[in-house]
C-alpha cells in the first residue's frame, strides 16, 4: 500500500513539473547589476515575449517553402516589389529602420520567402478550386458606376452599340475609380464595398453578359451601376481567381491556416503558443475550421 | 492481513477512493499540461511538415533582430529593481496601475489584452507586470527629479524653451457656447469680478467652476507646455500665450465644451519637480541624459559585463558616449 501511494505520488508531483517552457542549451551571464545577474536564458525570455512567435511562423514558412526554386520570374517580380518598396520609402531608410545590411539581405528575408509563399499556396488553393468556386462563386466583371443617370444611359447605349468598354470609359468617365470599367475577379461576400443588388445580380448570373443600368440607393443618394459579366467558367480564369483569392487577406490567411494544419504545425513553448492563438489560432489542429 | 481488513474495511474502502482520485487527477493532469519537446538533447521550440524548429536557432534570430536593444531595456529594468521603492513610490505606481486597468478593463477584454500586448513589447510579462512598469516608471521619475535637483540649470532652460508651467482652470458649463446663456453671462461676471476684487483663483474656482473633478483641487489641472498633447488644442494653445505666474487668460470656448478661464499657478523649477508629467516631458526630450543617468545609477551598484563588445553595444543602444571619445 505504501508502495503504491508513493508511485501516485510521485506521479502526481512529475505530472505537475511537466512544462511547456522552452530555454537554450547554454545559458550564461551577459552582465551584473548591485549583484544581480541577467543571462542569456532570461534575455531568451524577454526576446520571445517582444516577438509574439512572429519568428516562428517565419521560420515554419521557410521550411515550408524550401524546395521552391526561384523562377527568373519570380526574380523579376521581386525586383518589381523592391522598386515599389524602395520609391515609398526610401532605399537607406528601408534598410536602416528595418535593420537589414543590403538589398539583398531584404530580399532574401523578405520578398523572395513572400514569393515563394505565394507559390506553395497558388498549388494549394489549385487543389482545392473546387471548394473556391462553391465559396466564392468567382466570375470575371467589368463594373461601371455613376452618379447620374443620363451619363450611366450613354454609357449603357455605347456598350449595347459595340463600342469597346476602353472608348465607353474615355466618352463617359465613370464616378468611381473603384468601379471604372477595369477587368476584376468577383468573389462572392468579399467585395464590401459593393451594394448588395449589385452582389446578388452578379452571383445569380450564369452566362456573359451585359447587366441594364441598375439603380442602387446609397444613403437614399441613387447611383449607376452597369455590370459586364466577361466569363463565368472558372477555369477559363484560374491564374486571375488565384491572384483574387491569394491578394484577399482574409482568404489567403484562411489557405495558410489550412498548408500549416495540413503539415502539422505544432508549438512546444506554451508562451508562444498562447500569443499566436491571437492571430494564427487557424494554423493549429486543435482550432481547425 | 484478511482480519485487518475485515476489522478496518472502510479505512480501506475510503483508501482505495482516494488513491484512485489521485490517479485520475494526475493522470487528467499530464493530459492537459503543455507538452515540451527535445530532440538530441536540444529544446524544441516548434516544428512544421515533420522539421524541428530549434530553440538556440531561433535564439539567434531574436538575437540577431533585437539582442542588444532587449539586453538594453532588460539593464534599464535591473538597475530600477536594485533601487529603492518607497512607499510614497509604491502607492503613487498601484494609483496609476489601477487607473489604466479600470480604463482598459471599461473598453472591454480586447482592450485589455491590447495592453498586455503593448506590455510584453516592453519586456515585461504581461498584464500582471503593470504595476511593476509603473514602479519602473517612477524609478525613472525619481532618477530624473535627483538629476535635476543637483543640475537646476538644466531645468531651468528646459521650462524657459518650452514654456512648462502649472495651470489651474474655472469651467463654465454651456450646451451652446457661441451664443451664452444669461445665467452663463452673469456667471462669468460673476467670476471676473471675484478675481478683480482680489479673490484668489483657486477659491473662486471652488465656488464656481462646473469641472467638479478640478474645482475640488482649487481648479487644479496641472503640467502643461508647448508640447502638451494631453489637453484639447485649443486649452494648450490658450495656456501657452501664458508665462508667468498669476496670468489669467481671457474666457474661451474650448471642447470640453463651455467656456474656460487659465490661470498660472506655478512655474518654477521646486514646483514643477513635483509633477510627473514635466519630469516625462523632460524625459522625452533628453532620453540619452536618462539613459547616462540609468548607467551612472548601475556604476554606482557596480557593473559587469561579460563581454566588452555587447557592452559597447549596449550603450551605443542607450545614446551613452565614452568619456574618451
Amino acid at each position: 500500500m505504501k508502495k503504491l501511494s508513493l508511485l501516485l505520488l510521485v506521479f502526481l508531483v512529475l505530472a505537475g513539473c511537466t512544462s511547456g517552457t522552452t530555454s537554450i542549451s547554454n545559458s550564461e551571464v551577459i552582465f551584473s547589476v548591485g549583484g544581480e545577474e541577467v543571462t542569456t536564458n532570461q534575455l531568451y525570455e524577454t526576446m520571445k515575449r517582444s516577438d509574439g512567435g512572429n519568428q516562428v511562423i517565419k521560420d515554419a514558412q521557410n521550411i515550408l517553402t524550401e524546395n521552391v526554386e526561384l523562377t527568373d520570374e519570380m526574380k523579376a517580380e521581386a525586383e518589381e516589389r523592391w522598386e515599389q518598396v524602395a520609391s515609398i520609402y526610401g532605399e537607406e531608410f528601408l534598410l536602416s529602420y528595418y535593420g537589414y545590411s543590403t538589398k539583398e539581405d531584404y530580399m532574401d528575408k523578405v520578398i523572395y520567402p513572400e514569393l515563394k509563399m505565394v507559390h506553395v499556396l497558388e498549388g494549394l488553393v489549385k487543389e482545392d478550386m473546387e471548394s473556391v468556386v462553391k465559396d466564392y462563386n468567382p466570375r470575371l466583371v467589368k463594373i461601371l458606376n455613376y452618379s447620374d443617370k443620363e451619363t450611366a444611359d450613354s454609357a449603357y447605349q455605347a456598350l449595347i452599340d459595340g463600342k469597346s468598354m476602353s472608348d465607353v470609359v474615355s466618352e463617359f468617365v465613370p464616378s468611381s475609380t473603384t468601379y471604372s470599367g477595369s477587368e476584376s475577379v468577383f468573389l462572392k461576400g468579399l467585395d464590401t464595398n459593393l451594394p448588395s443588388d449589385i452582389n446578388t445580380y452578379i452571383n445569380e448570373t450564369t452566362t456573359p453578359g451585359l447587366s441594364e443600368v441598375k439603380e442602387v440607393s446609397v444613403n437614399a443618394v441613387p447611383t449607376y451601376y452597369i455590370v459586364q459579366v466577361l466569363e463565368v467558367q472558372a477555369d477559363k480564369f484560374e491564374d486571375q481567381i488565384l491572384n483574387a483569392i491569394l491578394t484577399n487577406k482574409t482568404v489567403a490567411n484562411k489557405y495558410l491556416g489550412l498548408l500549416f494544419r495540413n503539415n502539422n504545425f505544432q508549438v512546444y513553448d506554451e508562451s508562444i503558443y498562447n500569443a499566436l492563438q491571437k492571430n494564427y489560432s487557424n494554423y493549429f489542429k486543435a482550432t481547425e475550421e | 492481513m484478511s482480519d485487518n481488513l475485515k476489522k478496518y474495511w472502510f479505512v480501506a474502502l475510503v483508501a482505495v477512493i482516494f488513491i484512485g482520485g489521485i490517479g485520475y487527477y494526475a493522470i487528467d493532469q499530464y493530459n492537459s499540461v503543455f507538452k515540451g519537446k527535445n530532440t538530441d538533447g536540444k529544446s524544441v521550440v516548434a516544428e512544421i511538415a515533420g522539421q524541428d524548429i530549434f530553440t538556440d536557432t531561433y535564439y539567434d534570430q531574436l538575437y540577431e533582430a533585437s539582442g542588444i536593444n532587449n539586453i538594453a531595456s532588460l539593464f534599464e529594468k535591473t538597475v530600477f529593481s536594485k533601487m529603492e521603492l518607497t512607499t510614497e513610490m509604491k502607492e503613487k505606481a498601484k494609483t496609476a496601475s489601477d487607473n489604466v486597468y479600470n480604463n482598459y478593463a471599461s473598453q472591454g477584454q480586447s482592450s485589455l489584452d491590447t495592453l498586455g500586448e503593448q506590455l510584453r513589447q516592453l519586456g515585461y510579462s504581461g498584464i500582471d507586470d503593470l504595476t511593476k512598469y509603473f514602479e519602473d516608471y517612477e524609478k525613472r521619475m525619481e532618477l530624473i527629479r535627483s538629476y535635476l535637483k543637483e543640475n537646476p540649470e538644466a531645468g531651468q532652460t528646459f521650462i524657459d524653451e518650452n514654456n512648462s508651467m502649472i495651470v489651474s482652470h474655472i469651467l463654465v458649463s454651456s450646451d451652446t457656447p457661441t451664443t451664452p446663456t444669461e445665467a452663463e453671462t452673469k456667471k462669468m461676471n460673476d467670476i471676473d469680478a471675484a478675481l478683480a476684487a482680489g479673490d484668489a483663483f483657486g477659491d473662486v474656482a471652488k465656488e464656481y467652476s462646473n469641472d467638479q473633478g478640478t474645482a475640488l483641487k482649487n481648479g487644479l489641472v496641472g503640467y502643461v507646455d508647448k508640447n502638451t498633447t494631453t489637453y484639447y488644442k485649443v486649452f494648450t494653445a490658450e495656456a501657452n500665450k501664458l508665462s508667468n505666474v498669476g496670468d489669467t487668460s481671457d474666457w474661451f470656448i474650448s471642447e470640453a465644451p463651455g467656456f474656460h478661464k487659465i490661470y498660472v499657478t506655478a512655474n518654477d523649477l521646486d514646483s514643477l519637480l513635483e509633477e510627473d508629467a514635466f519630469l516625462s516631458a523632460y524625459a522625452s526630450k533628453n532620453s540619452t541624459t536618462i539613459s547616462g543617468l540609468v548607467w551612472e545609477k548601475a556604476e554606482e551598484l557596480g557593473v559587469t559585463f561579460t563581454s566588452e563588445d555587447v557592452e559597447k553595444e549596449v550603450k551605443e543602444a542607450l545614446g551613452i558616449k565614452e568619456a574618451t571619445e
